[in-house]
């Protein structure tokens, strides 16, 4: 996608979208309710044109194309099964539109039925399977064409955690042994995380960011997708002359490189991830912490969450995991320090949302240098 | 049982033959009119009042009765021709109706509505003086066309409840792969309103077979359909000739029921499952 657009009415539902897929990944767009991702999918599919912009496939531009004539399949969020048919006959719809040879038809059929495990249904009708099994049918029927791109429209909503996983992991094989290139969306960072090569993040119309998953979770490009991947603290902060001063009492200095473009007295955020703070006593001496009392402690069996409170009367979670040995918990009231790796501290415009690079040495406490 | 127990339990259960007394008593004054009909058609002796014997006399007259027979069959046909029609215009007026768009689907439905509740006396009225000015003689044509007004209402609501009910994705489902809009219909949403077409095509043909006021209207010279004759050997003084003909319509409306639900349990088992798959 190139530049894609779309409009309903006054409002833009997508906005100036760039994508490029590779053939053969399993590639995610992620995004809350309403972050133009299902209208991406849809204009994909053919069912909307956008606006502005082109859409490539394989190189050739199918803007006009209609979906009866996209070589692009769906799987879609109600699975859309055709009730009056049988499993067998269900997936077996797009071949017959195009004529295939019976032969071939069967072959294919009972080919895509055994990768989806569903050869003993066949003959069920879908009102009679599980819902699991019926959202196997959806991909099977959608499969079975061998399409140049896969669409899933929030496949797995539907299904139970348990099950959600479970076809997390198979969808993952299935989409490796048959070799197509899926378009995954969701709202599920975790479902996006574990079975994407590449993840698009969206809100309010606009990609985000695109990356690996390690890209996304480590690196984030801006505050939005900071805050939607995982859990992380968010502290704000103050700029002046070089130094971001956080309320909490720590500051980071910025890099030479002066290429941040804050000017005096810009809000910034610093957002560290719970699991890459970490505890220390307040008597061992250091140039770089935050002071802070626990006031939390939650058992989380493979490991420990703390809120602390810091100076400023706001939280953080830092998430202290169980190593091999023993590690003694924290008892609530203890005063601890607060410290973490400046590779570990991300630093945003506390308005724009927008990445700060470049941070230098390690934090300083605002009491001393 | 106690009698703790029995002041436990909720007003029905604790007498529940009051439910089945309402029940017996409403069905009843249903259904005796009916009941007496088929009996006295079975009078040996014309009364549709004192019954005498059980005989075949009636029967016998109506099956000798030409004009009768004859009022029977014209009924018949137009029934099924105005069923057919309805049912085709009221379908296709259903989708307009479901997805005409925001101001389309207003004007639709609110045509339809209007058309269902205005007296069948007006309407039929209003399209007698049509007809007249128009300089067309009333003949077998108007009064299909009449039935034809009035059914297509009616399929045409049938209908919409059912398509309302329908997951459109199904049909994008259809279109993903490789259907062409229509064929998609065709293939997918035609399928599954199978059901509500039957039901309501034999909804329009009971409508037109029994109509009484728009035929009146729109009928001419020609043979009668079957109410306006019994209508007009009412006046004339009534033999039990008439509940012959009255049980015999009841068994054609069964007949045509029966025929209908075997012919879709015949189609539906041939259409499922036809493709094998290799093991």
């Amino acid at each position: 996608m190139i530049g894609v657009s779309k409009r309903f009415k006054s409002q833009y539902a997508v906005k100036s979208v760039d994508l490029s897929v590779d053939e053969g990944t399993f590639f995610s767009i992620l995004g809350p309710s309403g972050c133009g991702k299902t209208t991406t999918l849809r204009m994909l599919g053919g069912f909307i044109t956008p606006d502005e912009g082109e859409i490539r496939l394989g190189g050739e531009q199918v803007n006009s194309i209609p979906p009866h004539r996209r070589d692009v399949n769906t799987v879609f969020q109600s699975y859309a099964l055709f009730g009056h048919l049988s499993v067998a006959d269900n997936v077996a719809f797009g071949l017959k539109r195009k004529r295939v040879r019976s032969a071939e038809i069967r072959q294919r059929v009972g080919d895509i039925l055994r990768v989806v495990s569903l050869e003993e249904r066949a003959h069920a009708k879908p009102a009679e399977l599980s819902g699991g099994q019926q959202q196997r049918v959806a991909l099977a029927r959608a499969l079975v064409n061998m399409p140049k791109l896969l669409l899933l429209d929030e496949p797995l909503g539907a299904l139970d955690l348990k099950l959600r996983r479970q076809m997390q992991t198979e969808l993952k094989h299935i989409q490796r042994e048959v070799g197509v290139a899926f378009i995954y969306v969701t709202h599920d960072q975790e479902e996006a995380l574990t079975m994407s090569d590449r993840i698009a993040v969206m809100n309010e119309g606009r990609v985000l960011q695109v990356g690996s998953p390690s890209e996304i979770y480590e690196r984030p490009a801006n505050l939005f997708v900071a805050q939607f991947i995982g859990s992380i603290n968010a502290l704000p902060g103050t700029y002046r002359d070089g130094i971001v001063s956080l309320d909490c009492g720590a500051s980071i200095t910025l890099g030479s490189s002066g290429s941040s473009g804050l000017s005096d007295g810009d809000a910034a955020v610093a957002c560290i991830r719970p699991e890459k703070i970490m505890l220390a006593s307040p008597d061992v001496p250091a140039s770089s912490s935050v002071a802070g009392t626990i006031a939390e402690a939650t058992y989380l069996g493979s490991g420990i969450s703390y809120r602390v409170r810091m100076s400023d009367g706001a939280t953080a979670e830092v998430l202290a995991a169980r190593g091999a040995g023993q590690v003694p918990s924290v008892p609530v009231g203890t005063q601890v320090d607060l410290r973490w790796l400046t590779d570990d501290c991300l630093l945003f415009h506390r308005n724009s949302g927008q990445a700060i690079g470049d941070l230098a040495a390690a934090v300083d406490t605002a009491a001393g240098a | 049982m106690t009698a703790a127990a029995r002041s436990d339990r909720p007003g029905n259960a604790r007498r529940p033959w009051v439910l089945w007394a309402i029940t017996v008593l409403v069905l009843a004054l249903m259904l005796l009119p009916v009941a007496v009909v088929m009996l006295f058609s079975l009078n040996s002796q014309s009364s549709l009042i004192v019954f005498r014997n059980v005989s075949l006399t009636w029967y016998r007259t109506l099956f000798h009765d030409g004009p009768m027979l004859s009022s029977l069959l014209i009924s018949a046909e137009i029934a099924v021709i105005a069923a057919l029609a309805s049912l085709l215009l009221g379908t296709l007026l259903a989708f307009g109706m479901q997805r005409g768009g925001r101001a389309g689907s207003t004007t639709a439905n609110g045509m339809v509505f209007l058309r269902l509740v205005t007296p069948e006396t007006a309407t039929a009225a209003a399209l007698f003086l049509l007809l007249t000015q128009m300089k067309i003689t009333l003949n077998f044509w108007t009064i299909v066309a009449g039935h034809v007004a009035l059914c297509t209402a009616f399929v045409a609501v049938v209908v919409r409840s059912q398509l309302s009910g329908i997951n459109r994705e199904t049909e994008y489902a259809a279109q993903d792969l490789g259907a062409r809009r229509l064929g998609a219909l065709w293939l997918v949403v035609i399928p599954q309103l199978r059901a509500t077409l039957v039901a309501a095509g034999l909804l329009a043909f009971v409508l037109s077979f029994d109509d009484f006021v728009t035929t009146y209207f729109t009928a001419g010279v020609g043979t009668q359909p079957l109410p306006l004759r019994i209508y007009s050997m009412l006046r004339f003084g009534v033999t039990p000739e008439v509940n012959a003909a009255g049980v015999v319509m009841l068994a054609m409306v069964a007949v045509v029921l029966t025929a209908t639900a075997l012919g879709v349990v015949i189609v539906r088992r041939r259409a499922v499952g036809r493709t094998r798959i290799d093991r």
